[in-house]
């Protein structure tokens, strides 16, 4: 069976971590670069970077930021946030980026997919999407970090940037983002048993059941997930261990 | 000893770099070819597509001179789509005729139930010679196409459903890693220290 992902995600403004980790040991609690080799120590299968910062002035840290980290971590780095066209993909990769995550640019652009997957292969275009439930088994998405709504249908836009040569689908629910109810498996798995690429679940998840639950009622292909492993609540570590005990496949 | 990494203007150098700095590995990024002529051996990174690839080098009139230094028994290193394009002939994209260093043909995962493309995934190498310290090991792959060869060309492989996909393939002086040593953790690394000091 093949092991599914964990992802830690920090959000990085003005190229410092704004929801930080409270480890015990780290002298800079804001240093992204610090909290990355943690991450990476705890056995993390994967980085996320969301760049959260608002003007693109302060921008230029997040690629000092990407950089130290990759030269630090190796294991793969994506890095999403403010991503709008091939150059702003091109200087992540540059610097260190393994794979670029690109939310609201796609859905005002969606031949910025097919153009990125082409010039960098599918497997380093990460399509994020947020998602908000409009009716049954029915999801609207969201664009500007959920603040704008659109009249597009979830499934339908994920099966498109699949077909135009998406890698993944990084699928945030936003009804239970910050919740810590669970994922939205049913959007999940509305999602992933109707497109070819992995999907990695965000949003919600609050204990370890349901990592799970991602996995066996979502039918996602990776889980991430930021407060959870913020706060100290449960380490990485604790999370592949409960999985396996699951009987889950993860990489320990 | 210095090595060669191919700078071919699409591929992304920057993990390869910093995995060969972690070493202290003396190597030259570059796209000429007197100076990969002096190295003694060959890197071919990858990221993108295998015709997009092929046209790259081919643009730079380095396919000749790789095939020359390989059959001069240069050792030669590709990585991901730098594996890939080692072989007779790739359908990524345009159907596009390879280096021909290693027999074989890369062709796109087939649709198996239960498992996605792109191969996403931290998976278990197995060697065909078990006794390799790092048989059973985890490496991180990234990938929708693999290289379809003779089984005394595979080193190590791994499985995707039924399928058997090569991981590393080796051919005299020519190897090819399929999956991402320098994003694959300390065994990633060291896998392809052992290779380069090989």
């Amino acid at each position: 069976m093949l092991k599914k992902r964990i992802i830690p995600c920090l959000d990085v403004d003005r190229g410092r971590v704004v929801k930080g980790v409270n480890f015990v040991d780290l002298i800079d609690a804001g240093d992204p670069v610090e909290q990355a080799k943690i991450y990476n120590s705890e056995g993390a299968d994967e980085l996320c970077f969301l760049d959260i910062t608002a003007s693109s002035d302060d921008r230029e840290t997040l690629f000092e930021v990407v950089k130290k980290t990759a030269e630090n971590c190796f294991i793969p780095l994506t890095v999403g946030g403010g991503v709008r066209t091939i150059d702003d993909i091109s200087r992540l990769l540059h610097h260190g980026a393994d794979k670029v995550s690109i939310n609201t640019a796609a859905v005002e652009n969606i031949d910025l997919v097919a153009k990125a997957a082409k010039k960098y292969g599918s497997s380093t275009i990460v399509i994020a999407v947020d998602a908000k439930k409009n009716g049954d088994k029915s999801w609207n998405i969201f664009t500007h970090g959920g603040r704008k709504p659109t009249d597009i249908d979830a499934l339908e836009y994920c099966i498109e940037v699949a077909n135009l040569g998406a890698g993944e689908i990084l699928l945030t629910s936003m009804d239970r983002d910050g919740t810590k109810i669970g994922f939205d498996n049913e959007l999940l798995s509305t999602v992933s048993s109707s497109i070819d690429i992995p999907v990695i679940a965000s949003g919600g998840v609050g204990k370890l059941a349901h990592f799970a639950e991602g996995v066996l009622e979502g039918g996602a292909s990776a889980l991430l997930a930021a407060s959870i492993f913020h706060f100290g609540e449960y380490s990485i570590k604790d999370v592949k261990t409960y999985l396996a005990e699951q009987n889950i496949a993860v990489r320990i | 000893m210095t090595i060669a990494v191919i700078n071919y203007d699409q591929g992304n150098l920057f993990s390869i770099i910093n995995a060969l700095k972690f070493f202290n590995f003396d190597f030259i990024v570059t796209n000429k070819k007197t100076e990969i002529q002096n190295c003694s051996q060959i890197l071919i990174p990858g990221v993108g597509a295998y015709d997009k690839t092929i046209k790259s080098l081919e643009r730079l009139n380095l396919l000749e001179v790789i095939k020359k230094e390989a059959y001069n028994k240069k050792k030669i290193v590709g990585i991901c789509v730098g594996m890939q394009i080692l072989s007779d002939s790739g359908n990524e994209g345009e159907w596009t005729e390879g280096l021909g260093l290693i027999k074989g043909q890369v062709e796109r995962l087939p649709t198996t139930e239960g498992l996605k493309i792109p191969n996403i995934n931290w998976q278990k190498l197995k060697y065909n010679d078990q006794t390799s310290t790092y048989n059973s090991e985890m490496v991180y792959f990234l990938h929708s196409y693999f290289m379809r060869t003779e089984d005394k060309n595979i080193v190590s492989y791994i499985n995707y459903g039924e399928l058997k996909v090569p991981a590393i393939v080796k051919y005299m002086n020519v190897w090819g890693i399929q999956f991402h040593p320098e994003k694959s953790g300390k065994i990633g690394l060291a896998i392809l220290k052992e290779i380069l000091e090989k």
